[in-house]
């Protein structure tokens, strides 16, 4: 009788852990679309089951040397809403584990099979100031070689293998991939706009090749005027506080892409131009000055000149920038800045501009401009 | 008369201030005001650079008036633009704002 009870409790008790273990397990399946911490401490939760005797007592600041396993969206894009809210949560995710809790990071390109410039440098941008200011400076992201061989050549092209100093294996050429050309700076280095420009400009017409230097110039000044004035995060004696690009040819069009990663225009326009000016400025546009979204700073920033009431010699930079796409008469221009996006088509364009306000933020401001080559021009 | 090319010092005209960045339009706004100083008949060459930013040439020639330099020597520089000749018009502008701007501190 003695025996059958005991036999009934040890199965009652494995019954029980097993029951344990599979709620753990489910737990750590449903959590999937969590942020990197509820993965490690679901998955820690499990280990501890599977190893009762296994608890580890680590000092305070402890930094543990384990990889976090995060893999990066299948398309690296912001130009859909939908990619935009998953790469800048990623971008988040990335940004909270290597720097917020000090963790290494390893990205799995292995689903990844879209690669768009905006996003790319956006991506670029922040794991060169992970590397920069985590203590395991470059070895705090690795990844893995891309599955798709165009994926692998893009980031050859872009940096991202030297960035991070992993070796690089034989790909095949793509014309549209081998055309990207990448550079960054942390003071306003026009020679270096000059080089980078200079193969793209025989594609251009000599006026729009012009307006394209000067709306690059100013968006390079703004980011080092500008983006870091406030910024407890970076700083140019860490070599954070800078601004990168890429130019290339995306189809037909000439894509030029100038990000910083700084406190972003909503927050810096009001600095720039007082509380009075803007508030004289939205209400000029024809907004409310209390019921202000990101999009419409932005929008804001890029009217200052044409509606003559900011101070006169200062903060026509953004104007600058629009003005490349009045001079060629087509294309688009994209400023992303923290969640808003605004974008111009210009004057001649059915629909003149499109603003949008996101949950997630990029960060930064990101200035994009899409210009047709001459051929498509004519 | 003086001519003062702006492709012999700056292929690549910067941005508005020194401490952002090399070829800046303070910069040039120096080298315009030893220009001045010793020959007030002056004509400005903007061609053969790469381009010119709005901060560029607002800090140059509005940077003038701010800087007290005689309004009438800086309305009588001339200029030489065949690639851009919106350009004459917009640093015109300039001058006109930084005056008025003037006016208004006095």
């Amino acid at each position: 009788m003695k025996q059958t009870k005991s036999i009934s409790h040890r199965a009652i008790k494995k019954r029980a852990f097993r029951t344990r273990k599979s709620k753990l397990k489910r737990k750590l399946r449903n959590s999937f679309l969590c942020s990197w911490d509820v993965i490690e401490k679901a998955k820690d939760s499990l280990r501890k089951i599977k190893c009762p005797h296994h608890y580890i007592t680590r000092p305070s600041n402890y930094l543990s040397n384990k990889r976090i396993h995060l893999i990066v969206p299948t398309e690296v894009d912001y130009y859909l809403k939908s990619n935009y809210e998953i790469n800048n949560h990623f971008l988040n995710q990335i940004k909270s584990c290597a720097l917020g809790s000090n963790r290494r990071v390893y990205l799995d390109f292995s689903l990844t099979t879209k690669i768009s410039a905006a996003a790319m440098l956006s991506l670029l941008a922040e794991i060169d100031v992970i590397t920069k200011k985590s203590p395991f400076g470059t070895y705090a992201v690795s990844f893995n070689h891309p599955k798709d061989p165009k994926i692998e050549s893009i980031l050859k092209q872009v940096g991202f293998y030297g960035l991070l100093k992993k070796g690089k294996r034989e790909t095949p050429e793509y014309d549209d991939v081998n055309f990207w050309k990448y550079t960054s700076g942390v003071c306003s280095e026009p020679i270096l706009a000059k080089s980078m420009i200079a193969e793209i400009k025989v594609e251009l017409e000599r006026k729009a090749s012009r307006r394209l230097y000067r709306g690059f110039v100013e968006a390079m000044s703004n980011s080092v005027e500008h983006a870091y004035t406030d910024d407890s995060e970076h700083d140019e004696e860490d070599q954070t506080a800078k601004w990168w690009t890429f130019a290339g040819i995306k189809g037909s069009d000439l894509v030029v892409v100038i990000c910083d990663k700084g406190v972003g225009i909503p927050r810096t326009l009001p600095k720039t131009q007082g509380a009075s000016q803007l508030t004289n400025l939205l209400k000029v546009l024809g907004y409310d000055p209390f019921k202000v979204k990101d999009s419409t700073f932005i929008k804001a920033a890029t009217s200052l000149s044409s509606t003559r009431t900011g101070k006169s010699n200062r903060g026509k930079g953004l104007t600058d920038i629009k003005s490349v796409i009045d001079s060629t008469g087509v294309g688009i221009l994209s400023i992303f800045s923290n969640n808003g996006r605004y974008m111009y088509k210009g004057e001649k364009g059915i629909v003149k501009e499109l603003m949008f306000d996101y949950k997630h933020s990029v960060s930064g401001t990101i200035i994009e401009w899409t210009i047709p080559l001459r051929g498509d021009e004519q | 008369m003086k001519i003062l090319k702006v492709l012999d010092r700056y292929t690549c005209p910067g941005p508005r201030y020194k401490r952002l960045g090399a070829s800046s339009g303070e910069d040039f706004k120096e080298w315009l005001i030893k220009a001045l100083n010793k020959d007030k008949d002056l004509t400005v060459d903007l061609d053969d650079t790469e381009g010119y930013g709005s901060s560029f040439l607002e800090e140059a020639f509005g940077g003038l008036i701010r800087e007290g330099i005689n309004i009438d020597d800086v309305k009588n520089i001339q200029f030489i633009s065949n690639e851009e000749p919106e350009l004459i018009d917009e640093i015109k502008e300039y001058i006109d704002d930084a005056i008025e701007e003037l006016g208004d501190c006095k």
